[in-house]
């Protein structure tokens, strides 16, 4: 642990009296976001481009809800796989009430890690990737567990067979991840 | 008491295992044999809904035969089967571990790696620590969690390993791309921070890439 310095002390004051600051970025970390918006052509973080897509807005405040606001507009990268509004209307009420209440909040922390995959793929990533792969791939999530993506009859899916959940349109990209529509929530593993 | 953490391995800090406390929670009394479980804690597993096991998934409390877990308010109980009394226990993400609660004080030697501090954090006057897969910033003064910084995967990378699973597909964010691109001679994967150089005949590890100073 650093020990605290008299700046940091006159800082910890100056919140005190004038509220919580916004923390800076680093010089690294602002140069890093330069270059990705550069090469992206947005300066939107991805939490910022969930939040402003109509149709996911369920999954935006979920994400709020479970307090991954900054991790997602942080330097951090990151690819959602992020289910539909109409996908979590068709959750169970208790199963979606139980996951916008304090008890619950675990379990949607557990639900949301298993739809972030680690790092930015684009589309034409995973189209290459699937075609050098024999069409199926094996993307690491937040979650303790990889998801399976492959080319199904109708594009492509998360899980086996033709029942997962669908790619349903193209994604949206970031400075600093991608966004997938889904139409369903990938399910829990079984034990 | 620890139970094992990153920094038991040779790749330093990252996250591969539980950061299980031994012991019992907070706010249990504790009897001759250690302590039990309260009343309204409830099992994880063994819901009929398909969407109610979301617990399952780190892999730290998988299914066990020797042990039950179960939930109560931010925390998870490891108990023995055999005994029926806690024999670990571990403070959740989104339970104990919430922006805006007091830092749990059992976990208080689970700081992170100083490059995930210079590379994640931003600001000195939070600490950067690591519990349940993520790295949060907690006050100084007085040790509230401010927020989740990263998700991590946990995921075990070190020179020399294979390819951990997960990673068949080209993920390198948007600002390095120009410089770490796969090709036949090399790939290269993100994860937690990190760019990873890979050997595409053999999919072994063969560079790690710190960020920042690389962009």
């Amino acid at each position: 642990m650093r020990t605290a310095t008299l700046a940091t002390l006159v800082a910890i004051s100056a919140m005190t009296l004038f509220g919580c600051k916004k923390p800076e970025q680093t010089r690294e970390q602002k140069e890093a976001a330069a270059k990705a918006e550069a090469a992206v052509g947005t300066r939107q973080d991805v939490y910022k481009a969930l939040d402003d897509s109509s149709d996911l807005s369920v999954m935006a405040k979920l994400v709020k809800s479970a307090g991954l606001e900054k991790t997602l507009g942080g330097v951090g990268s990151y690819t959602l796989f992020a289910p539909t509004d109409a996908a979590f209307a068709r959750l169970p009420q208790d199963q979606r009430q139980l996951l916008e209440s304090k008890d619950g909040r675990p379990q949607l922390l557990a639900l949301l890690r298993q739809h972030i995959v680690t790092g930015y793929i684009a589309q034409a990533d995973l189209e290459k990737g699937l075609a050098r792969s024999g069409g199926a791939a094996s993307l690491a999530t937040m979650g303790g567990a990889p998801i399976r993506i492959h080319k199904g009859q109708n594009g492509m899916l998360v899980g086996q067979g033709e029942t997962g959940p669908h790619v349903t349109s193209e994604p949206i990209l970031s400075r600093n991840g991608v966004i997938y529509r889904i139409d369903q929530i990938i399910p829990p593993p079984t034990k | 008491m620890r139970y094992r953490d990153a920094r038991d391995f040779e790749d330093n800090y990252r996250p591969a295992w539980s950061p299980l406390i031994l012991g019992c929670p907070p706010g249990l009394a504790k009897k001759r044999n250690g302590c039990m479980p309260p009343g309204q804690a409830r099992p994880i597993w063994g819901y009929d809904e398909p969407y109610a096991n979301w617990y399952a998934y780190p892999s730290w409390y998988r299914y066990d035969d020797r042990y039950d877990w179960r939930y109560n308010d931010g925390y998870l109980y490891r108990v023995d089967r055999t005994t029926l009394m806690i024999s670990a226990f571990l403070p959740l993400l989104g339970g104990a571990l919430y922006q805006g609660n007091i830092w749990p004080s059992d976990y208080d030697d689970y700081a992170v790696d100083p490059y995930y501090v210079r590379y994640y954090g931003s600001d000195d006057d939070y600490d950067y620590r690591y519990a349940d897969g993520a790295v949060f910033a907690v006050d100084r003064r007085s040790q509230r969690i401010e927020g989740i910084v990263a998700l991590l995967t946990g995921d075990r990378w070190s020179l020399g390993s294979r390819l951990p699973d997960g990673y068949d597909i080209y993920n390198v964010p948007p600002e390095y791309r120009d410089r770490y691109y796969d090709s036949d001679s090399a790939w290269y994967r993100y994860s937690d921070g990190y760019i990873y150089e890979i050997d595409p005949a053999t999919l072994l590890v063969r560079k790690l890439i710190e960020l920042l100073d690389n962009a």
